[in-house]
């Protein structure tokens, strides 16, 4: 039993859910079920009906009561399909023999009316249980589903059921009314009635129970694995030895992954951003690579399907609509314009009332507006307040802008000092970062200029310019640019410039205060 | 891996909504749904029978009150219930499953109505035939009802049966471990009654090399390490 091949997804799921796995694992190995359920007892069907040609009660009532046979082959083949074995036809019959042995009396005499028939099969088919064993086998399987599967049996025995009248009802319904059979001849005439009857039943019941045979044996199967995954975990060894498999795997790539970090550290202040990336993970492809195999994949026949449908279905009809007017506007310009007439002479009659009712309609207009207006006042007050409020929150300085912390607290006393000193122990992007993060604090806190948490470097230095003083201006275009260069270029800060932009900024922060 | 698994036979239902969020669902089969249907039925005779008493003696008018309601109920009790009851008639609420759009959503009065009046449809030749065939040839369980309407049923199980986590005390996991790793961890140390204690040794020794454990302390420190995940410190 190989864990890693089973064919079924493998976790825990209610009785019912079982059930329907079963149909679905019916439907998926159909052919090879159903043959093997049809064949042995379709051969002893048509041997019997010959021999006892008087009597084919007795030949549909042996096949019937040999069921418990019939089901163990799907059986067998389902519990090689389930670890996605397959078996040739020569194993198959091979298996025959030993497959019927098993448990043969017990299940042709007083286990043929047992309501779990197919739930309980797997223990003596697959697992050679009989006697004590088996018993107490079954009470722990029946504790939790040997209620579905009683109801299987039964659903299943109705379904058997509808099958049988179902397509012979149909084949009934398909007989035009002029044909006429002597169905009186057929089923009541004395002498043969009762042969021919039962030779029609017979072969819609034996086609009805061999199609319903592999549901019920697979739903029966998928109870009892169900049953054992939960009881046996099956569910957590698979993942349980994906993980093991896995940590296996990455232990051999450890050595690899020693290298990667002295790798990095020496490369991190010289590379770009995309070969940091490449450091950073072996698996992941190059910028190039990744690309061409993109573009393979694009040019790949997945993207480059044509469906061709050919059908019969609706037009769609909204365009006319839209083009030709509705009949009925049609019919009210007819009916205005045929009345045209008699509206001018009674326009003529109103228009010197008209002037009057403008006027009343107008104030009633502006006072129905007043009115309205007074009777929510409470409302818009609210409606305001709310509002300003808003606005007030938006203005409240943000503390970080572009991941840098532009908080007061966050700096120091003495800027241009500070950043000088920085300068000469050198960092100097850190040094700028400081001049930069020190602008920007104090335009928000002291200028009160404000910037929205996603503006970027530039439109921050383009609100500054649009309404401060040009000294401002032109210190903060200077410093917004050298920052770009440094922390976006990786380009090197000259230091006469961040000398003179240290003299500057006390001049530009104490004059325009 | 994933392909792998795509292969596997399960009756789940995945929808992707628009905002990438994958939402899953157990399909219901024949079987719960033929008897869902008997115990509705059931419950239907049951009311028509308890209704026709009293009507009885009112002649003619009784009659055809009877006949009205008989029909109302034939027709629209499935519709009723399946739009305020969640998808659920009495008999699907017994076998837990429930009617709902096939993007899962919850089903509205115009799908439920198509797909109880095609119902009509299900029912030829005889007994259920063609929706029976349909549910099982279809992919996804559907009778003709459900394929005009666009309507699925799925299992809603309700919640399991309360478990009691082992004693042990919290390990943090020695790796990184990603979802369906960490479901099996905690589903082992949930799952310390179902499973016998040779069995979840075994399990648990499957895991020697990243526990470093052996017997019964593999399985306390799994149980452990189940215990982290669920959020014991």
């Amino acid at each position: 039993m190989d864990l890693s091949r089973i064919s079924v997804e493998a976790k825990l799921r209610g009785p019912w859910e079982a059930i329907d796995l079963g149909f679905v694992m019916a439907r998926r190995w159909w052919r090879p079920l159903f043959l093997a359920w049809l064949l042995p007892p379709l051969t002893l069907f048509l041997l019997l009906s010959t021999v006892f040609y008087q009597y084919p009660l007795v030949a549909y009532l042996l096949v019937w009561w040999l069921k418990p046979l019939w089901d163990r082959l799907p059986l067998y083949i389902g519990s090689r399909a389930l670890f996605s074995e397959s078996v040739t036809t020569k194993e198959v019959i091979r298996a025959i023999p030993g497959l019927f042995k098993k448990d043969l009396l017990a299940w042709l005499s007083w286990r043929r009316f047992c309501l779990t028939r197919s739930f309980d099969m797997p223990v003596t088919v697959l697992e050679n249980l009989s006697g004590d064993q088996r018993s107490r086998r079954m009470s722990i399987l029946h504790r939790k589903s040997a209620n579905a599967a009683t109801w299987l049996t039964l659903a299943c025995l109705h379904l058997e059921a509808v099958l049988t009248f179902g397509s012979m009802a149909f084949v009934y319904a398909l007989i035009p009314e002029q044909v006429e059979i002597d169905y009186f001849g057929i089923f009541l005439d004395a002498e043969n009635s009762d042969i021919t009857i039962q030779l029609v039943s017979n072969t819609f019941s034996f086609m009805a129970i061999s199609l319903v045979a592999p549901f019920y044996t697979m739903a029966g199967f998928a109870l009892y694995i169900n049953r054992r995954i939960e009881l046996e975990g099956w569910d957590i060894e698979i993942r349980f030895r994906h993980l093991a498999q896995r940590t296996r795997g990455q232990r051999q790539m450890g050595i690899k992954n020693l290298l990667i970090p002295v790798v990095f550290i020496s490369m991190c202040f010289l590379t770009t951003a995309d070969s940091v990336a490449d450091e950073n993970n072996d698996e992941v492809l190059s910028q190039k690579q990744s690309k061409e195999f993109i573009q393979e994949v694009l040019s790949g026949e997945d993207f480059h399907k044509i469906v061709v449908k050919k059908g019969w279905r609706l037009k769609s009809r909204d365009k006319e609509t839209d083009e030709t007017l509705p009949e009925w506007v049609i019919q009210v310009v007819e009916f205005i314009e045929r009345f045209s007439d008699e509206w001018h002479s009674f326009n003529k009659l109103v228009r010197g009332g008209a002037k009057g009712l403008e006027f009343i309609l107008w104030i009633t207009v502006i006072s129905l507006f007043i009115y309205t207006l007074y009777y929510y006042r409470e409302g818009l007050r609210k409606l305001l307040a709310s509002t300003q409020s808003d606005t007030q929150k938006v203005k409240q300085a943000p503390a970080e802008l572009f991941g840098l912390d532009v908080r007061r607290e966050s700096l120091p006393q003495q800027i241009p000092e500070q950043v000088m000193s920085l300068w000469h122990q050198g960092e100097p992007r850190k040094a700028l970062n400081l001049l930069y993060r020190a602008t920007l604090s104090r335009l928000i806190n002291e200028h009160k200029y404000h910037f929205h948490d996603g503006n970027t470097e530039q439109e921050c230095a383009d609100i500054i310019a649009a309404s401060a003083a040009a000294e401002l201006t032109s210190f903060v275009n200077e410093i917004t640019r050298l920052w770009q260069a440094v922390a976006y270029g990786h380009r090197a800060i000259p230091q006469q410039q961040l000398e003179l932009l240290c003299q500057r900024w006390p001049e530009v922060f104490f004059h325009a205060k | 891996m994933y392909s792998e698994r795509l292969e596997r036979l399960d009756t789940q239902y995945l929808v992707e909504t628009a905002e990438g969020i994958e939402l899953q669902a157990q399909l219901a089969g024949p079987v719960p749904r033929a008897l869902a249907y008997l115990i509705d039925v059931s419950i239907r005779t049951l009311v028509v029978m308890l209704l026709s008493l009293p009507l009885m003696f009112a002649g003619k008018f009784g009659t055809g009150l009877m006949l009205i309601l008989t029909f109302l109920l034939e027709w629209f009790y499935p519709v009723v219930f399946e739009v305020f009851r969640h998808g659920q008639t009495p008999g699907k609420k017994c076998l837990q499953i429930a009617v709902v759009n096939d993007d899962l959503t919850p089903i509205s009065w115009g799908t439920s109505i198509i797909r109880n009046l095609v119902r009509f449809a299900d029912f030829l030749p005889f007994a259920y035939l063609a929706g029976l065939i349909s549910m099982v040839l279809n992919g996804n369980f559907q009778r003709l009802g459900d394929l005009a309407a666009g309507t699925l049923v799925i299992h809603r199980s309700q919640s399991d049966e309360p478990f009691s986590l082992p004693q042990a005390s919290p390990q943090t996991p020695p790796l990184p471990l990603d979802l369906e790793e960490q479901m099996a961890i905690v589903g082992f140390a949930e799952r310390h009654q179902q499973l016998s204690d040779e069995r979840q040794q075994e399990l648990a020794e499957i895991l020697q090399a990243i526990t470093q454990r052996r017997g019964q302390e593999a399985v306390t420190y799994l149980r452990g390490i189940g215990a982290w995940l669920l959020g014991a410190r």
